[in-house]
């Protein structure tokens, strides 16, 4: 039986679509069948962040509503043999065009075929995040080292201690940019940990690459050599059950020339 | 003039229900008609092309045709016709004939739905829709998005145009998903005998579908 994982956060913007992508496609490359569920419905972004937007024909609320079955709807990323699958969210549909007793239903229906469902949920704390908390076994909840994401999360995790799940939620700090964390104008990892009270799950330094590589429909974590990409990749081991210590903030050594002209 | 006339015809009988003659002397002259010819015709099945002229029969009205028919066992009618069709009727083949014009920006979640066959000249966004009951002619731009020709079960309708930029083309109940391979694939997609969809030249479109060329001399 496969496990269900929402990635929520309150705020917009903080990285839920690319981080429910990049640790989906992680654990599909650790060889775990891995399934991403889409619950923004009506402002779906999952399948344009992994390239799969050209082969959707049903989606959840499809399925959910019965008009198409299950295997007619999950697309299939042909880069991962059988192991990565997308159930897109409509595009033309309202928010409240599913119930939480659905998402539970079509996520019971994928456990017994996948290693991992990862549900993608919209912003917000209202139907779509209930939705994507119905089915869920345990919450990934992403901040960055601001102080209103940081607020949003501190929301998000008092609502996920209201519907306890079988999992404690787990915190991923994403978009850290070490120079500001060195030089203390950007919130601290522990502190931010600490505040929320919460499993610091990973860490994810902000790249430029992230971006670039969502846009011609790929993820991060395909690229070994990159930061982020460590990052999703020590995220999805640590999901794994692996015990990967926290890789340090690594700061870029400015060298004498940079100091002399770009002082601060 | 007779309520109901016969008529002999090259593939049978014509029974003429005049439509200036009320409808309850129809019914008392097509009784005693068709009695006369029972008799006069002791063996043989016939049929009848029934023609009601400029009247339109109501649901009832040719209850009570059949009702008289019932009568004469070996008689039966195979088609009722007339001169005159409903208002609702003539709209929905004005509107299913229609080629409709359609500019501006469909923009993603939008859906842009006609009956009958669509020029599009605007701009088709990604996750956009374009639906309609014929053939879809994309003259403006589309950047990503779907374009469903036929909806839902036409499928001698087509989508051209600029569609290789498309996500998906869709005819009838047939989906394609346009990959990066099919973009040089010509602007005509039709479907197959095969139930198939496929890329042609527009070009083809004359020999390939001469019924929407039909159409457009007619109206």
């Amino acid at each position: 039986m496969g496990t269900a994982l929402v990635v929520t956060s309150g705020k917009g913007g903080v990285g839920k679509t690319t981080s429910s992508a990049n640790i989906g496609t992680a654990l599909a490359l650790n060889g775990k069948r891995v399934v991403l569920l889409d619950l923004d419905i009506g402002l779906r972004n999952l399948d344009a962040v992994l390239g799969l937007s050209n082969r959707i024909i049903y989606d959840i609320v499809d399925v959910a509503n019965g008009r198409a079955r299950l295997q007619q709807a999950l697309i299939k990323d042909k880069r991962f043999d059988d192991l990565l699958y997308l159930l897109p969210a409509p595009q033309n549909a309202d928010k409240d065009a599913l119930t939480p007793e659905q998402v539970a239903a079509v996520v019971a229906e994928l456990k017994p075929d996948f290693d991992f469902i990862i549900l993608d949920s919209p912003a917000g704390i209202e139907q779509g995040f209930r939705n994507s908390i119905a089915g869920a076994d345990g919450a990934i909840v992403i901040t960055t080292p601001e102080i209103s994401a940081v607020s949003d999360a501190d929301r998000v995790v008092g609502l996920l201690e209201q519907h306890p799940m079988s999992l404690k939620p787990r915190l991923i700090i994403n978009r850290i940019r070490p120079h500001m964390m060195e030089d203390g104008s950007s919130m601290d990892i522990d502190e931010i940990t600490k505040h929320l009270g919460i499993d610091l799950l990973g860490t994810i330094t902000d790249d430029d690459n992230v971006i670039a590589t969502s846009n011609n429909g790929q993820t991060i974590v395909m690229d070994p050599d990159n930061a982020a990409s460590r990052g999703y990749r020590d995220v999805a081991r640590r999901l794994l059950g692996e015990t990967v210590p926290l890789a340090p903030v690594q700061t870029h050594k400015r060298g004498f020339w940079s100091r002399l002209f770009h002082r601060d | 003039m007779d309520a109901v006339i016969l008529k002999g015809r090259a593939d049978g009988f014509e029974l003429q229900l005049t439509d200036s003659a009320a409808f309850s002397d129809i019914l008392t002259k097509l009784d005693a008609l068709l009695g006369h010819l029972y008799k006069d015709t002791p063996s043989g099945d016939v049929n009848f092309v029934i023609e009601t002229g400029r009247r339109l029969l109501t649901a009832a009205q040719k209850h009570a045709v059949d009702a008289v028919f019932a009568k004469y066992p070996r008689f039966s009618t195979r088609l009722l016709h007339s001169d005159v069709v409903d208002a609702e009727t003539v709209q929905t083949r004005v509107r299913q004939a229609r080629t409709n014009f359609a500019g501006g920006v469909i923009r993603s979640g939008q859906v842009l739905a006609v009956n009958g066959d669509l020029v599009f000249t605007g701009v088709l966004h990604a996750n956009g829709v374009i639906r309609a009951s014929g053939s879809v002619f994309v003259l403006g731009t589309a950047e990503g998005g779907v374009v469903h020709a036929g909806y839902p079960d036409n499928s001698l309708a087509v989508a051209a145009g600029r569609i290789s930029d498309l996500a998906q083309i869709r005819i009838a109940d047939a989906v394609e998903v346009v990959e990066d391979e099919d973009k040089t694939a010509g602007n005509l997609c039709y479907m197959s005998d095969e139930h198939m969809l496929v890329h042609a030249d527009l070009g083809d479109l004359a020999t390939l579908r001469p019924q929407i060329f039909k159409k457009m001399e007619e109206s």
